[in-house]
């Protein structure tokens, strides 16, 4: 413990925190547009895996168990140089794309898997009688969709959305191996100027940062699968 | 993250084969195709040898020297990419780019990925971390004779080959060698809190680290201490299709070493002249 003393110094963390938020931006830039392509890509697997198609259920299914089965520095790591380099057969120069490009569609690719499971899975929780009843009263099977199956399949999924939305915040954290100034990338950063010194109390700093924005967007979606319930309360209760 | 490397590098294979169905052209020539633009990369996270300083531009010995080489060559245009240690030696040997700088050891596993030049980019002083009262051990001898624990080092960074190369010259004699998963660790932290007798680290870091009096472990000045077991060469890295531009870069490093400017730039960022010790060099 007498050596501890020496060399860690807890306003490294104090002082690392104010130049580490700024990045935030290119965090939150990343994973949200990850999040956007993903969950539409998504969607669209999860359309294929509820179709009657069989070759279109067949090739969800191999996409998504593919992807989970690639673990993610693999898959930055294929998409960073296979992309720039399938594109040449081309005869497309990818090779001077922003760094962040390669994440976005690396985390937009793995998002996609785990996000057509838990629309599949919202989707097949919901009885298909509501369906059948909804369009028996006359509703047309778009409106039985929107608004019988989809407000429902939503409580079902938001937890998992949460769930998944973390882990694609935690997931980025891989992208600063290829070189991505993200908060991470920061932290590296910081840890460099400081001559490669005092890399535990920047890790605790970077540690602090994550800690709160998963624990709000826990809350968060907490909070949203309550107001949402309410709805489907109402119905029960009617 | 070791083992997921190895994956990558699998993955990697295949895609390096795919590449080389295309035309193998370089898409690197600007427009005007006079002048050709390549991609220099270096380790973002090296000071004092290569790093992104905070107003965001490349510095360092390493990066420093290779924007002399440039001048010197009108043909070529460098464009700096900042990147991990790691992505470097994947991105050289794949062609994403044209050259990396890492403070790179020369070893014979990379000769099969990359062309080393004819000359060599600069000088590194390796050493190790002791406690002050270890300070009598000063060679690789001393330190194995004494059974001492040696910081972990990942398989690839050449610090591992060289203590590796020791072992396999000294096998009745040999440094207890560990590979880690990180390319670098907090040597002199490791070191001064015990969990293990010595560790390997380049001068220059050190320096800044411990000696320097705005150094972030100049409290440990009295504590740790460093004894040089080799000065070695280090190398720029050029991709396997880059014979021509290793060979621009001879001529130009020729010229800057005679110039000493190489001799200036060791002085700025490491503190001392190692040309200085250059007899001494043996690899």
């Amino acid at each position: 413990m007498h050596s501890m003393e020496k060399y860690f110094d807890v306003s490294y963390i104090w002082n690392s925190l104010p130049i580490l938020l700024p990045f935030l931006k290119v965090t939150f830039m990343v994973a949200g547009l990850s999040i956007i392509f993903g969950t539409f890509l998504g969607l669209i697997l999860a359309v294929m895996k509820l179709s009657k198609s069989k070759p279109a259920r067949k090739f969800a299914n191999f996409y998504t168990t593919i992807l989970r089965c690639t673990p993610s520095i693999v898959l930055l790591f294929l998409v960073y140089y296979g992309v720039p380099a399938l594109a040449d057969n081309f005869g497309l120069y990818l090779h001077d794309l922003n760094t962040a490009v390669f994440v976005v569609i690396t985390f937009t690719l793995q998002f996609a898997a785990i996000m057509s499971e838990v629309i599949r899975s919202a989707f097949e929780s919901i009885e298909k009688g509501q369906f059948e009843a909804a369009v028996s009263v006359g509703l047309s099977p778009f409106q039985a969709y929107r608004r019988i199956i989809f407000p429902q399949a939503l409580v079902v999924a938001l937890p998992n959305f949460g769930n998944g939305l973390i882990a694609l915040l935690q997931e980025g954290s891989l992208a600063y191996t290829i070189g991505l100034i993200d908060i991470v990338g920061k932290a590296n950063l910081i840890i460099a100027a400081n001559y490669n010194t005092h890399a535990l109390e920047i890790f605790i700093a970077l540690a602090i940062v994550y800690w709160v924005i998963s624990i709000l967007i826990e809350k968060f979606f907490g909070k949203l699968e309550k107001v949402f319930s309410k709805g489907k309360q109402t119905i029960n209760t009617n | 993250m070791k083992k997921y490397f190895k994956l990558a590098a699998i993955g990697l294979t295949s895609i390096t084969i795919l590449a080389a169905c295309s035309s193998g052209k370089a898409s690197t020539t600007s427009e005007d195709g006079d002048v050709r633009k390549v991609k220099v990369a270096y380790d973002m996270a090296s000071k004092p040898i290569s790093w992104l300083d905070d107003d965001g531009n490349a510095t360092g010995y390493d990066v420093e020297v290779m924007k002399l080489v440039d001048e010197l060559l009108p043909e070529y245009e460098f464009e700096y990419v900042g990147t991990t240690s790691d992505d470097l030696l994947i991105g050289v040997e794949q062609g994403k780019f044209q050259v990396g700088v890492k403070n790179a050891f020369w070893t014979e596993e990379r000769t099969e990925k990359f062309i080393f030049p004819k000359d060599f980019l600069g000088l590194s002083s390796a050493g190790l971390v002791l406690k002050k009262e270890n300070e009598h051990i000063n060679s690789l001898e001393d330190f194995a004779a004494a059974g001492y624990s040696l910081a972990p080092i990942a398989a690839n960074n050449a610090q591992y080959t060289v203590i590796d190369e020791y072992n396999k010259a000294n096998p009745d004699n040999p440094v207890k060698l560990d590979a880690g998963d990180a390319f670098t660790v907090d040597v002199v932290q490791w070191v001064n809190e015990g969990r293990v007798d010595g560790g390997v680290i380049i001068e220059g870091p050190f320096q800044k680290q411990v000696l320097d009096e705005s150094g972030p472990y100049y409290n440990l000045k009295d504590e740790v201490v460093y004894n040089e077991f080799a000065v070695i060469k280090t190398w720029p890295l050029f991709n396997k299709k880059e014979q021509d531009f290793a060979n621009a870069y001879d001529k130009a490093i020729k010229q800057l070493q005679e110039e000493k400017k190489t001799n200036e730039l060791s002085t700025e960022f490491y503190g001392r002249d190692l040309f200085e010790v250059f007899d001494k060099v043996e690899r």
